[in-house]
């Protein structure tokens, strides 16, 4: 099957259930409100702490927010277009798999058309907005191959951030329990990147940047657009470990495919 | 007596089933761990460039540090998304044909997860303050006791809360955004994020009207023994306050949202 011919199906996929839940428009506006609501309240709290104090490690408010809105709109994409995801753990443990298996359509795209995140959208406005006024507001002159960088950057942290995902939910394939609580925890660990990675110790640090990468999300590729010394170069490899993340994580849910043996009888 | 007795077996009951699923409550702690160590440091590296912030020093503020992850600990991810599936799977309608108040029914079950996961997470928190050895012990006895009744009424102010949240769940079809959105807010306004202390002066007013500050706020002055006298019972008398205000609020909304259910039939 051709790629873009998947990509068709998938946008006709999510389409249906963006038509569903607009269908519960009190669901979709309590959904979009959580969400700016959440983002929100993380910014008042970077908000306070810069009241108080003018710089932290160096980083400056807008600087923060700028790390906060790499994590959001990573966050927002990747609950927005592949929250479907987060149900391997269910697909798997009720047999639901099947179904998706005997279709021809890549199961990896079919898998993350299950569901379809609103919480996302108010994620990705959020960070979007928030990100525009931290380019604006840091003390940087912008030029086209910096802008260009903050694209591919932003698309990288979004690809790391569904890969993560991806391998954490496909641990389901072998524990095969009904709740697999590890994606949920490993999502957590994105707090540790929303803030100047050289204030964690080592441990920390390489576990975010080797181990769950998401210190390619927002860190490197910050200290790369505002020149902050420590791992600064490293921001350039965000896309290619963006690369090597999404094909091992495809590549390690084929291998649970492979595994899946129907439920029951 | 019978009625009590049925609610209290409801208590042990959940009490069993948090030590049946131990893995899920370890995998808790380590969500809690996660987002106190990243507060922690955040907060070290603040006070690394200056010795005190509002009077707040790096030994209190690890301190406010362990007190924020004891009440977070205590009521558990688990037990707060647990009344929302109720609602959303529908299985809430059972409950409607049991001859038990639901609000009672889900405080018991509550009151039993926080009882173990509180002992446990008690353990936790001698280890994590042993590592970080800054916090300290409460200044006096009268200090200690004051913390742990407020640290009781904390429980019930946040369960009313995650109550009102998981009710909302009636008017939604998923429950993950009205609990990111609860969390964000409790942390926020109870002061887990930063000590109201250091809020800008709108916003402290803000949080001094709303429920939150009984979580954490209240409980972390009674530990840090920055309340004494009236400021005590005043203080007390806050969390006791909108311990009754909130529970007939959540009494309230459960009665207009089942009225909705029916209209809906099914």
């Amino acid at each position: 099957m051709k790629w873009t011919r998947a990509i068709y199906i998938y946008m006709r996929l999510m389409t249906q259930h963006i038509k569903a839940i607009l269908e519960y428009q009190s669901d979709f506006w309590i959904a979009m409100c959580a969400a700016m609501m959440t983002q929100g309240l993380g910014i008042i709290f970077i908000g306070v702490v810069f009241s108080k104090i003018p710089h932290v490690v160096g980083w400056g408010f807008w600087e923060i927010a700028f790390l906060y809105s790499m994590v959001f709109i990573s966050e927002g994409v990747s609950s927005f277009l592949f929250n479907g995801i987060w149900n391997i753990g269910g697909l798997v443990n009720r047999g639901d798999m099947d179904r998706l298996i005997i279709r021809p359509l890549p199961v990896v795209l079919q898998v993350g058309a299950t569901a379809f995140g609103m919480n996302g959208l108010g994620n990705m406005l959020f960070g979007s907005i928030f990100l525009t006024l931290s380019v604006i507001n840091a003390d940087l002159n912008w030029s086209w191959w910096q802008v260009l960088l903050l694209i591919i950057f932003a698309l990288s942290g979004v690809t790391i951030r569904i890969s993560v995902n991806l391998v954490t939910n496909s641990v389901s394939f072998w524990s095969q329990g009904p709740r697999n609580s590890l994606p949920m925890m490993v999502h957590t660990a994105a707090d540790f990147v929303k803030f100047p990675l050289t204030i964690f110790p080592l441990t920390v640090q390489l576990l975010v940047s080797i181990i769950v990468p998401y210190a390619f999300i927002s860190y490197y590729p910050a200290a790369f657009l505002f020149g902050k010394g420590d791992g600064a170069l490293l921001g350039l490899l965000a896309p290619i470990v963006a690369l090597l993340c999404i094909s091992l994580a495809v590549a390690m849910f084929n291998r649970g495919l492979k595994k899946y043996e129907s439920a029951g009888n | 007596m019978g009625v009590s007795k049925k609610y209290f077996s409801l208590l042990i009951m959940s009490m069993q089933q948090a030590f049946a699923y131990r893995f899920n409550f370890l995998i808790n702690a380590l969500s809690g761990i996660i987002f106190v160590t990243s507060l922690y440091y955040v907060w070290k590296a603040i006070f690394g460039e200056r010795d005190e912030l509002n009077g707040l020093t790096w030994e209190g503020m690890q301190s406010y540090l362990l007190v924020v992850f004891i009440s977070n600990m205590l009521l558990s991810w688990y037990t707060e998304s647990g009344i929302a599936r109720r609602v959303l799977d529908g299985s809430v309608s059972m409950d409607l044909l049991k001859p038990l108040d639901f609000q009672k029914a889900r405080l018991f079950e509550t009151l039993g997860n926080s009882i173990v996961e509180g002992g446990m997470s008690v353990l936790f928190a001698v280890i994590w303050a042993f590592l970080f050895t800054g916090a300290q012990l409460p200044p006096d006895a009268a200090s200690g006791l004051f913390f742990l009744a407020s640290l009781i009424l904390s429980v019930f102010i946040k369960f009313n809360i995650i109550y009102l949240a998981g009710l909302v769940c009636f008017y939604t079809t998923s429950h993950l955004g009205v609990l990111w959105a609860r969390t964000a807010i409790t942390n926020l306004f109870s002061g887990a994020l930063v000590p109201l202390a250091l809020f800008p002066d709108w916003l402290g007013t803000m949080a001094r009207l709303l429920p939150f500050q009984g979580i954490i706020a209240i409980p972390a002055a009674f530990y840090m023994g920055q309340l004494d006298g009236a400021a005590a019972l005043e203080a007390i008398g806050i969390q006791l306050f909108w311990v009754v205000v909130l529970w007939f609020a959540g009494k309230a909304f459960w009665r207009w949202s089942v009225r909705q259910v029916t209209i809906h039939g099914g």
